[in-house]
């Protein structure tokens, strides 16, 4: 029994040791980027830009609020075609309001809301945390390297590749695989820029496909600023009248 | 180290290149600047019909004509929407004008679609008063609940429609555990001759009232609509993924009463007074190619079965063949009110098909529709290809071909093929 006893606590020992060799866990690591990416609870712009092979660009905005983990709110505020369609992210479920429409229509995550590279979870993204538990967890001369898995199959990318910066400690570029393995898209964070409230993070975000060869998706992240919302404003019924946050 | 600083100069050079493809600062409209916030598109449609020369509502309506059985028509339509932001209320607008020209006479008409102050104090309030749109159900071409909004068009359901003057009010709380959202609405519909007078008799206020609630992943709605304009009536709604790519849907409502008029198998005009049940269950789909499917069944408590709808096409038959012009007439105005409903028999099945930019062709999204009608066997089959080949220009070509014999609701129709071309632009 004893011998037992000293044989598991060996093994704690050791993997605790072993985690703990990078001076942090991958889910602490994962835990600092999604911190140093976003504040708990925000507003911000994004705008969108799809670019054709032959320079066609098609521009979107968007303005969102986050709470928490699971709550998320978009909202398209250009182009006029666009303007006013709507998206609520609770925990998996998520709707899609079109002002036409009139009414909030249940939508999943891997559908594309603007077309292009981007789908929903691109646009609606939760904490990574919250998605992804850390499979794998490695470190170079000036990265982590992080193999991420989906706790959910309502998550649109099954396994995540993210290399992290060291001294920053936010995503360089994660590539999105697909359950058989397939590379779907590549992001690739740019641009650093300091937000103020503490938030430093990559303004600029690249994203390119090999299933959409030539195509480039470019998102741009502006005004992003720590803001307290109560959870009414995350609801279906408060969904067309989100445009009176800003 | 010339080396080093060449590889430094090439990697920013790169760098910028890569980034010459757009700006990273942009501009964001402010809203504190500009309370007034307004937009407008303009849509042209033009459309070729084939038109059914042997239809029941063909020959009510032009019998006497001579015309060729190809024609075209034209519909431009302006809509004009905005609000204007005032600390914790606003006031929102829509209107719509359209001008049509269609066999031979041209029309024209201006709608105030919405018009209506919102108060919201609190995220967890609001109350409107004025004109508005309010949409119930989840259903996508039929909505059975939706008590006091005008009836959609199931071959275009997501067309904007014209609102009824009330006052609503919405209180919304959010809870955790498995109850996670509740929300009570409460709207009070007069219909007066100047107010409402298309929603139902005059004289009355109306009182209606929704409950939502967010339980276990799935939305549930219940909903009544009581007062004397018409019979009351109570429903209930339901939406849940059944998987992250698979949704579910449902709709009941049920009517107190409801006296109407029909015509027997004998020719005689015939009255009844019954309590319609109708329902709605439907599925939205999402495959790998991004292919997006709805199948919808609904069964329509207020529908005609296919005797009493063979019992109006003799009618009206019987009607043209005697030239019986006191007959024509009631015959024709039977069939542009109680028998010129859209829909008006009692089973339907619905699919659409939408694929979502195939082949790598972006903004390009083709797809198709059916409604089947299940108790006479007619049908319609509308392909359509959608096409935003520029911001803010949106295309739209879709051929309608609608099929069925004598006596069917689709072979009755006015048109047997219908080909429609749309343009819109967006300011």
């Amino acid at each position: 029994m004893k011998i037992r006893n000293v044989l598991l606590l060996s093994f704690i020992i050791a993997v605790s040791a072993a985690c703990s060799s990078f001076g942090m866990t991958g889910e602490e690591l994962l835990e600092k980027v999604d911190r140093n990416m976003q504040p708990k609870s925000y507003e911000m712009y994004k705008k969108l830009i799809n670019i054709e092979p032959d320079g066609k660009k098609k521009e979107f905005m968007l303005y969102m609020v986050k709470k928490d983990n699971d709550k998320i709110v978009a909202l398209f505020i250009s182009p006029e075609s666009e303007k006013g369609r709507a998206t609520l992210r609770l925990g998996d479920n998520m709707w899609l309001h079109i002002p036409n429409v009139g009414k909030p229509v249940r939508i999943t995550s891997l559908q594309s809301v603007v077309g292009g590279v981007f789908n929903n979870s691109d646009i609606m993204r939760l904490e990574y945390g919250f998605e992804y538990r850390v499979e794998n967890m490695s470190e170079a001369d000036d990265a982590y390297r992080m193999t991420l898995r989906a706790k959910t199959d309502t998550v649109a990318y099954d396994r995540l590749e993210m290399t992290v910066d060291k001294t920053d400690l936010i995503p360089m570029e994660i590539e999105c695989y697909t359950a058989t393995d397939m590379l779907i898209k590549t992001l690739h964070y740019r641009n650093k820029k300091d937000f103020g409230d503490g938030v430093v993070r990559p303004s600029v975000m690249e994203t390119d496909s090999p299933l959409h060869k030539g195509y480039k998706s470019v998102m741009i992240f502006a005004r992003v600023k720590s803001r307290e919302f109560s959870d009414e404003v995350f609801t279906l019924n408060y969904l067309p009248r989100v445009g009176d946050l800003r | 180290m010339t080396a080093a600083l060449f590889v430094s100069a090439c990697a920013v050079a790169f760098a910028q290149d890569d980034y010459a493809d757009y700006d990273f600062d942009f501009d964001i409209p402010a809203v504190e600047d500009n309370p007034f916030e307004y937009g407008y598109s303009i849509e042209f449609k033009p459309a070729a019909l084939d038109l059914n020369r042997g239809s029941a509502a063909y020959r009510l309506k032009y019998e006497s004509d001579g015309r060729s059985s190809l024609t075209s028509q034209y519909n431009l339509r302006l809509q004009f929407d905005g609000s204007y932001r005032m600390d914790d209320s606003k006031i929102v607008f829509k209107t719509n004008t359209d001008i049509d020209y269609k066999f031979s006479d041209l029309s024209h008409g201006n709608d105030l679609y919405e018009g209506y102050y919102s108060w919201t104090p609190d995220p967890s309030f609001s109350l409107d008063a004025g004109k508005k749109v309010v949409k119930w159900g989840k259903g996508y071409a039929w909505n059975p609940v939706a008590f006091i909004d005008r009836p959609k068009d199931p071959d275009d359901p997501e067309l904007a429609l014209e609102g009824y003057t009330l006052v609503s009010a919405d209180y919304i709380k959010s809870y955790s555990g498995s109850l996670q959202t509740a929300a009570l609405t409460l709207v009070a519909l007069p219909v007066t001759g100047d107010l409402n007078p298309d929603f139902a008799s005059t004289g009355h206020v109306n009182f209606a009232g929704k409950l939502y609630l967010l339980w276990n992943d799935t939305d549930i709605d219940v909903m009544f609509l009581g007062g004397n304009s018409m019979p009351n009536r109570a429903g209930l709604d339901f939406s849940k993924n059944l998987m992250p790519n698979l949704e579910i849907h449902g709709e009941w409502a049920r009517v107190s009463h409801d006296d109407s008029v029909y015509i027997d198998s004998a020719g005689n005009r015939m009255r009844r007074d019954r309590a319609p049940n109708s329902s709605l269950l439907g599925l939205r789909y999402l495959d790998r190619n991004d292919i997006t499917y709805i199948a919808e069944y609904y069964r329509n408590g207020y529908g005609f079965s296919h005797d009493e709808m063979t019992a109006f096409f003799s009618y009206a038959d019987t009607a043209l063949g005697t030239g019986n012009g006191a007959d024509i007439v009631d015959a024709k105005n039977l069939s542009e009110t109680v028998y010129g409903r859209k829909n008006l028999m009692r089973r339907y099945v619905y699919l659409k098909m939408s694929w979502k930019e195939p082949y790598d062709i972006l903004y390009f999204t083709p797809g198709a529709t059916a409604i089947f009608n299940v108790d006479d066997g007619s049908y319609s089959i509308t392909p359509e290809f959608v096409y935003t080949p520029s911001t803010n220009i949106a295309l739209r070509l879709r051929l309608s071909l609608l099929r069925g014999g004598g006596g069917t609701e689709y072979g009755e129709k006015i048109n047997s093929n219908k080909l429609e071309f749309s343009i819109k632009k967006y300011f």
